[in-house]
């Protein structure tokens, strides 16, 4: 989508005044990303967010005067190649699950907690501009492979790189990370996919283990 | 909001059976009187009979003046001057039919008199159907006050949840930050004391965002409810311990009709199905749970399936899903309780207006 050079343009839609502040200036302090619009709600998005303009829109999902999901499904029509990162201020990660069927890409999300971690925040959004999906990373590692589910027939192994890569690391950051050579990390996302009978592209592959993931994992409220 | 909506059909049928059966009573009367149990009167059997079904078909008529179609409070009063002005048409029609069989003293006074007879007779056969959908259309009226009140109360509901998922939360989540913060800082210092402490009241206000306004959030509002009613369910499904497996089916145009389901209704749904997910973990045990939203009937139809140990032999009290039928029924809608495929099969309809 965005060549190398050309930052990353972002839009943000939030409507408490302190957060879309910070998250102005985290962006404004970072190279490669470039933020276009900083927004208030659903009515101001809509006028300013024009199909060309955005290459990813950070959307609150809990807006004043609307939704952050219904506004990322307007703004997809109205610019199909636009990348949406939603942001929460509570678990709603589960919601995707229905969501995810009548989106164009695959949305990202990410909690507001987190967001306040420039690294992960800046990271979410140039992966997500590059066509990764981007999940909480919190929330990832909380989350739990339900009974039941492919997803819990992985091997430790398997289900750490996934977990990774629903966090939106490329091969060579799970390579990093976990202390193993990228070769490795490509031949474990094999075998996942071959588990989870995933077909496809390399991109498409991804994606869908890591939908994959979101749908056959849970995060079970503390005691 | 003004005019009532058509009633539900089981209170029509109520009404209709009452006056149908009223009718018939009547007619069975009138023939029983006139009859003259002499052999030698053959014939007027066979006529008496007719004037009984004439009268029974007149006052099956009033019936369906009184009942057919929607009941709006401004034409009452027409429909009333209908069903008294059919009353004088049969008893016109059962005039006529008597001085053919019975013929009286051929004097207008007299004709009259039985004319006014008659009319009064077909109002009595009308009556009890007439009184019937006064108090249907009185039910009706009580049932969408009741309605207003649990919209208004959704309404609350929601912007209690969207106030603590807005303002309060993202308040927690800037004082959480800015504690961090600090304690990166002291960490800088190298005031590493500081620093922990820093990160523990960091950590209780994220305990107070996550948990406790969570909790008290979803007890008001269920997480995810004003996305829609498959989203919440979604949700529900998802919160349940991962050692619990689970599936959820969503049917062919739910998704449509969701959008358009009123607030109040998916809270009943939503509250329901909670319920049952309740039971199905801490009665049932169950290891497996299968969710479906599908429309049936022009109805909404949610079923919960598990494999726990289904429902005890002897019934259950299950006071805990009865106020939510007390809801449910002036709607139309329905819980079924029963034995499933594995376990217990609960299942919520919601007629769709």
């Amino acid at each position: 989508m965005t060549g190398p050079q050309r930052a990353v343009r972002v839009s943000i839609v939030e409507d408490e005044t302190l957060l879309l502040g910070m998250l102005e200036q985290t962006f404004r302090n970072t190279p490669g990303v470039r933020v276009v619009h900083a927004l208030p709600g659903v009515t101001e998005a809509r006028l300013a967010i024009t199909r060309g303009s955005t290459d990813v829109a950070l959307l609150d999902i809990n807006l004043a005067d609307g939704n952050g999901i219904a506004l990322g499904l307007q703004l997809e029509r109205i610019d199909p190649d636009i990348r949406i990162v939603l942001l929460s201020s509570h678990d709603m990660m589960g919601v995707f699950t229905t969501v995810q069927d009548e989106v164009k890409h695959a949305w990202s999300y990410l909690s507001k907690r987190s967001a306040f971690a420039r690294d992960v925040l800046v990271q979410a959004v140039i992966a997500t501009s590059q066509g990764r999906v981007v999940l909480d990373p919190q929330l990832v590692q909380r989350s739990v492979p339900r009974a039941g589910t492919d997803v819990a027939d992985l091997t430790a192994g398997q289900l750490q790189v996934l977990r990774l890569v629903a966090e939106g690391l490329s091969n060579q950051a799970v390579a990093d990370r976990l202390n193993i050579s990228p070769r490795s990390v490509e031949s474990h996302l094999l075998a996942i996919y071959r588990r989870l009978e995933i077909e496809g592209g390399d991109a498409n592959r991804r994606v869908a283990a890591v939908l994959r993931f979101l749908r056959e994992t849970g995060r079970s409220w503390a005691p | 909001m003004g005019a009532l909506r058509p009633a539900p059909r089981d209170a029509l049928r109520a009404a209709a059976v009452v006056g149908v059966v009223n009718a018939a009573l009547w007619s069975m009367l009138v023939v029983a009187v006139r009859v003259s149990w002499d052999p030698d009167d053959v014939n007027t059997v066979a006529q008496e009979a007719a004037i009984g079904v004439i009268t029974l078909v007149g006052g099956v008529l009033l019936v369906a003046v009184c009942l057919v179609g929607e009941l709006p409070s401004r034409r009452r009063s027409i429909r009333l001057i209908a069903v008294l002005a059919l009353s004088v048409v049969f008893a016109a029609l059962r005039t006529v039919v008597d001085q053919r069989v019975l013929p009286l003293a051929g004097d207008t006074h007299s004709e009259l008199l039985v004319l006014g007879i008659n009319t009064l007779a077909y109002l009595m056969v009308a009556s009890p159907a007439i009184l019937v959908s006064a108090l249907v259309a009185r039910r009706q009226a009580e049932q969408e006050a009741r309605e207003a009140v649990e919209a208004d109360e959704a309404e609350l509901r929601r912007d209690v949840s969207e106030h603590l998922h807005g303002a309060v939360q993202n308040r927690l989540v800037l004082v959480g930050a800015g504690l961090d913060q600090l304690a990166a800082e002291s960490d800088q210092e190298g005031r590493p004391e500081r620093a922990d402490a820093l990160r523990a009241w960091a950590q209780m206000v994220d305990t107070v965002r996550e948990q406790d306004v969570r909790v008290i959030s979803h007890q008001v509002f269920p997480t995810g409810l004003d996305l829609g009613l498959a989203q919440a369910l979604g949700l529900l499904l998802d919160r349940l311990p991962t050692s619990v497996a689970t599936s959820f089916h969503l049917g062919e145009g739910v998704r449509e009709l969701d959008q358009a389901l009123p607030i109040a209704d998916r809270l009943i749904v939503a509250a329901v199905i909670e319920e049952g997910l309740t039971n199905a973990l801490k009665h049932g045990h169950a290891t497996r749970i299968s969710l479906d939203l599908s429309v049936a009937d022009r109805a909404l139809v949610a079923t919960l399936d598990d494999d726990g140990v289904g429902l005890p032999t002897g019934g259950t009290t299950e006071s805990g899903l009865l106020r939510q039928r007390a809801r449910l029924e002036p709607r139309g809608g329905r819980i079924v309780l029963g034995n499933g495929p594995a376990g217990t099969r609960l299942r919520v309809e919601l007629p769709i207006g």
